[in-house]
């Protein structure tokens, strides 16, 4: 077989592989959201679809596939299905450049576990998640409804507002690695140099913007109930309103993976590597790791969202830009400093 | 990398950027601040033309070549500092008239001196852009300053549109000059003799020059100014016909000076009669004063153009010591229009501008009469004051150029000129204003008086001494 | 000229780059039109992937497409624009001044690039991969171009300065 397909097989499966990992990954995200919230609020949750209710994703797609497609009759008919489309095109196409693991090696060919190991990769993550506004914003815009329309611009000022000091925690990590590549950050994590450990600060604001970029509570307002009844999906229906639902999902387990990789160590096992263990396993536990702290980090996503009441939409704005964005500088300040004196 | 070295060299441009920040600070962390501000923006910028004076007569290239520091570079420093000096002076009791008295007002005012000094100090076309780029930024904000009236805000939205439009003009020809020398630094430019000489090069240089003629306000790009200079509060507009102008001069002449292409000659000189005509014969028809202010800066840019077009030595010589007159007599005839504009009641347009008001202005005012009668006899050219030298030698250096047609066409037009700066003056002595206009009693506040003072003072000095200018700026082109 | 998969993907995004351009204009609904507009950035950044400009290309999508057209996307919500009426007049002076001026401006800069560069750019340098890292151009902007990258701090600063004077509510 020639070299050069080969290596397109490879790099399709890969593909093929993380997004039926991660689609699945949604949609059991979805069942485990409603079986935690559950148990928060002492309830019982789906259960009755299979042992536990573990086929109940699979019912609820059938159910979403099967109803009706409204769209309003004054909508923008086209950028109205456009909106979904976006929305869960951007949010599969982030997880290409997170390293779900060290290289395998296969036969005698060793293969990167990474989609695409671009030089650029921190900013490919901050390009798409700043892309994902669009799907919510046209999709507010297009259904020709109050409430969609304020879901929209709520969550395109949120978004914007956040990215910022999402920005400014990344470029302390930048700093500290000299490097945009996910890859390295993540090789330099080795041991106990997790950046949890060495940028608390950063690691905090991380993980606030991501709740807000990927607008769930407590900084779920483009979406809250009680004003905007359904928020800028309120005119969605049948598969676009799955499609939403998806990417909402999808963009959880992508920003847990983005911050187990700029913070958690990727898919490091500290000390793993020294133990001297066959290569093909260490891959396959370090993989597992990676995982396994993706899936931690969603169960805390779901946790905070049905612990902590929503913020009001001025409380918000002060946060992102009075609290996070300065504490963002500081910190960046302080690491630059730092780093500075180490490298002399 | 920027070595601390360097820094002794561009020391005023470095007070004036630290003195715009340093406002910034003030006005947010103390009460009441507006007089401090005024305060300190006046002495930074005495002393950053007092710094200037030590940069005279030694080159210095520095920034990894970015920053040129010349005589002529000095120079124009120096005119477009005295220029926003007076400006600020005018502007305080302005501004308390208008209810806009914030100190980020003169944050921005030195926000645009920097660019501008960084416009005419530039080696590099890169720092020209971002020169001009901090200059227009702030030009637009200064002349949307009083949102209230409906006249700023427009004349706001329109230098912006036209302004960032022309900004493209640039870009484009800069990014030709990019392709075709593989360089933005001047200094290599002006080497690549076989650049110079390709249509690429033409195409991009005219393009660049394109640009600035609508900063100074040639024929055709001067359509904005009436529109941009009557709705800007009245100081701003006349920063904009004096600093304004001085730094897009300042900037494109040494580089034409530079280049000497002789094509371009005809060009410019073609331009220079067409602006002169333009603004001569249609401020005859103006009512407004600031109008006619703005009319006669496009009649003045095309006297500008004569010196260009000659692209001599003398040319040089000749247009800035135009500058420095240009900007006495100018500035002070619209700090005159400040001073006697109405108090703000609410109205959403400006009041007292129009030339019926000036009727009678040498009985209820008599200084302020004399004085712009002193800066209107100057603009128009008529000796012993500082325009008429500074006229005398632009059409000398067309002479020189053997381009006699365009001195004699110039002359010929500065004379149609005459006749519409005389009529506010036969307003302002030989008319009776109206009861209404006569009963108003206006206040001169001393910050405002000195800066008319000073100008007039600078209108008379140069203009029976013209060779002091020479004396203190010797000029290596 | 060579067929290879860089000259097809080429001409895929630089023909998408101009059809979108020239729909952006012609759409009447400015929502639409500035749909177009986020598509061309799509396309030029991708043209300048393909010149190995890879961290330009992704400040093209993050700033150009992330940022700047959701603020305009978010104007023309709040405004509520409706679509472009069409002019009424369907031949006036100006249009045809206008149409003739911009056809002399596109041939003349046409025939300048052509004249200047034709053949001349043919192979990309060596170097090309090299200098579109963000590496070489942190590097650059530090060392050689400290000066113009100062500068810049300063316009966007003095731009802050008069967009909150210009929006600040103590006036009036």
């Amino acid at each position: 077989m020639p070299e050069f397909l080969i290596n397109l097989i490879i790099i399709f499966s890969k593909i093929g592989v993380v997004l039926t990992v991660l689609l699945t990954g949604v949609a059991y995200s979805v069942y485990a959201e409603r079986r935690v919230s559950a148990f928060i609020q002492n309830r019982y949750g789906p259960n009755r679809v299979g042992p536990e209710g573990l086929l109940q994703p699979l019912v609820d797609v059938v159910k979403l596939l099967m109803k009706e497609d409204i769209v309003p009759e004054k909508a923008n008919k086209f950028i109205h299905s456009l909106a979904p489309t976006l929305s869960i095109i951007v949010s599969l196409s982030t997880i290409a450049v997170i390293p779900f693991g060290d290289t395998i090696t296969i036969g005698d060919r060793v293969i990167k576990l990474q989609i695409a190991d671009v030089n650029v990769g921190i900013l490919y993550f901050l390009a798409m998640t700043s892309l994902g506004v669009y799907g919510i914003t046209l999709s507010g815009w297009s259904s020709n409804s109050k409430y969609s329309l304020l879901g929209g611009l709520r969550s395109s000022a949120q978004m914007i507002s956040y990215e910022l000091s999402m920005g400014l925690a990344v470029i302390a990590i930048i700093l500290m690695n000299g490097s945009l590549q996910l890859d390295t950050i993540v090789q330099n994590q080795a041991g106990w140099k997790w950046n949890i450990i060495l940028q608390p600060v950063g690691f905090i604001i991380f993980l606030t913007a991501a709740f807000a970029e990927t607008n769930r509570a407590p900084f779920d307002l483009p979406e809250a109930e009680q004003e905007l009844v359904g928020g800028y999906h309120t005119e969605y229906s049948s598969m676009k309103f799955a499609l939403f639902f998806l990417a909402e999902y999808a963009n959880v387990i992508v920003s847990s993976a983005m911050i187990a990789t700029l913070y958690l160590g990727g898919w490091q096992i500290p000390y793993l590597q020294d133990i001297g263990l066959p290569a093909m396993l260490t891959s396959i536990l370090q993989m597992l790791a990676f995982m396994s702290k993706v899936v931690l980090l969603v169960l805390f996503f779901i946790w905070v969202r049905w612990t902590v009441p929503r913020f009001r939409y001025d409380q918000l704005m002060n946060l992102g830009w009075k609290v996070l964005l300065p504490l963002g500088l500081l910190n960046l300040v302080v690491t630059a400093i730092v780093v500075m004196f180490l490298k002399k | 990398m920027i070595q601390l070295k360097e820094l002794t060299e561009v020391i005023p441009i470095l007070i004036i950027a630290f003195s715009a920040i340093f406002i910034l600070l003030i006005e947010s962390f103390s009460k009441k601040s507006e007089d401090a501000i005024f305060g300190f923006s006046i002495v930074s910028l005495i002393c950053a033309i007092v710094a200037s004076f030590f940069q005279l007569n030694h080159e210095a290239i520095v920034f990894n070549q970015f920053l040129r520091i010349t005589n002529s570079s000095v120079s124009f420093s120096v005119i477009m500092m005295i220029s926003m000096l007076i400006t600020i002076f005018a502007s305080k009791s302005y501004l308390e008239k208008e209810n806009i008295n914030f100190g980020e007002y003169y944050s921005l005012l030195l926000f645009s001196l920097l660019g501008m000094l960084l416009m005419v100090c530039a080696n590099d076309l890169l720092i020209i852009f971002i020169g001009l780029e901090i200059m227009s930024i702030c030009f637009y904000v200064l002349a949307g300053f009083l949102r209230k009236r409906v006249k700023s805000n427009e004349s706001a939205l329109k230098y912006f549109l036209l302004g960032a439009f022309m900004t493209g003009f640039i870009l484009y020809g800069i990014a030709l000059i990019y392709g075709i020398t593989g360089t933005t630094n001047l200094t290599s430019i002006y080497t690549n003799k076989q650049a110079l000489k390709s249509f690429v090069f033409i195409i991009g240089f005219g393009l660049f020059v394109i640009g600035f003629m609508f900063k100074i306000g040639v024929f055709p790009f001067q359509m904005w100014i009436p529109d941009v200079y009557d709705g800007a509060p009245t100081v701003v507009s006349g920063m904009f016909s004096t600093a304004g102008k001085i730094a897009a001069v300042g900037t494109i002449l040494p580089i034409i000076l530079a280049i000497n292409n002789a094509d371009f000659k005809m060009i410019f000189a073609m331009a220079a009669v067409a602006t002169m005509l333009y603004g001569n014969i249609i401020a005859l028809a103006q009512t407004n004063i600031k109008r006619l202010l703005a009319y006669s800066s496009i009649a003045s840019a095309g006297y500008i153009f004569v010196g260009v077009a000659a692209m001599n030595k003398t040319a040089m010589t000749g247009i800035s010591f135009y500058l420095i007159a240009y900007t006495f007599m100018q500035l002070g005839a619209f700090v005159i229009v400040s001073i006697l504009e109405k108090q703000d009641d609410g109205s959403r347009d400006y009041k007292n501008v129009d030339l019926d008001y000036y009727k009678g202005l040498g009985k209820r005012n008599p200084w302020m009469a004399v004085f712009l009668t002193v800066f209107l006899f100057s603009l128009a050219g008529i000796p012993p004051f500082a325009g008429f030298w500074g006229k005398y030698y632009l059409f000398y250096a067309a002479i020189e150029a053997n381009m006699i047609w365009l001195a004699v066409t110039g002359i010929v037009l500065s004379l149609i000129g005459v006749y519409y700066y005389l009529k506010v003056i036969v307003f302002m002595w030989f008319f009776e204003a109206s009861d209404e206009i006569s009963s108003e009693v206006s206040i001169i506040p001393k910050a405002a008086a000195f800066a008319t003072i000073l100008a007039v003072a600078g209108t008379l000095i140069f203009g029976f001494v013209p060779d002091l200018f020479f004396r203190i700026f010797k000029f290596i082109v | 000229m060579k067929f290879d998969l860089e000259t097809v993907l080429f001409f895929v995004m630089s023909f998408s780059a101009v059809a979108s351009a020239l729909l952006m204009i012609t759409r009447r609904n400015p929502i639409t039109s500035a749909l177009y507009l986020i598509l061309n950035f799509f396309c030029v950044s991708g043209l300048y992937l393909l010149l190995k400009a890879q961290f330009i290309a992704i400040i093209q999508v993050l700033v150009y497409m992330g940022a700047i057209m959701v603020l305009f996307l978010f104007v023309i919500m709040l405004l509520n624009l409706h679509d472009e009426s069409k002019f009424t007049e369907k031949f006036s002076y100006k249009k045809i001044t206008a149409t003739l001026l911009t056809i002399l401006l596109f041939c003349v800069l046409g025939f300048t690039i052509y004249s200047g560069f034709a053949g001349k750019y043919n192979t990309m340098s060596d170097k090309a991969l090299e200098i579109g890292k963000a590496e070489f151009l942190g590097a650059e902007l530090f060392t050689n171009y400290s000066f113009p990258f100062e500068l810049a701090s300063f316009l966007l600063l003095a731009a802050i300065v008069g967009a909150v004077v210009l929006a600040k509510k103590k006036f009036d």
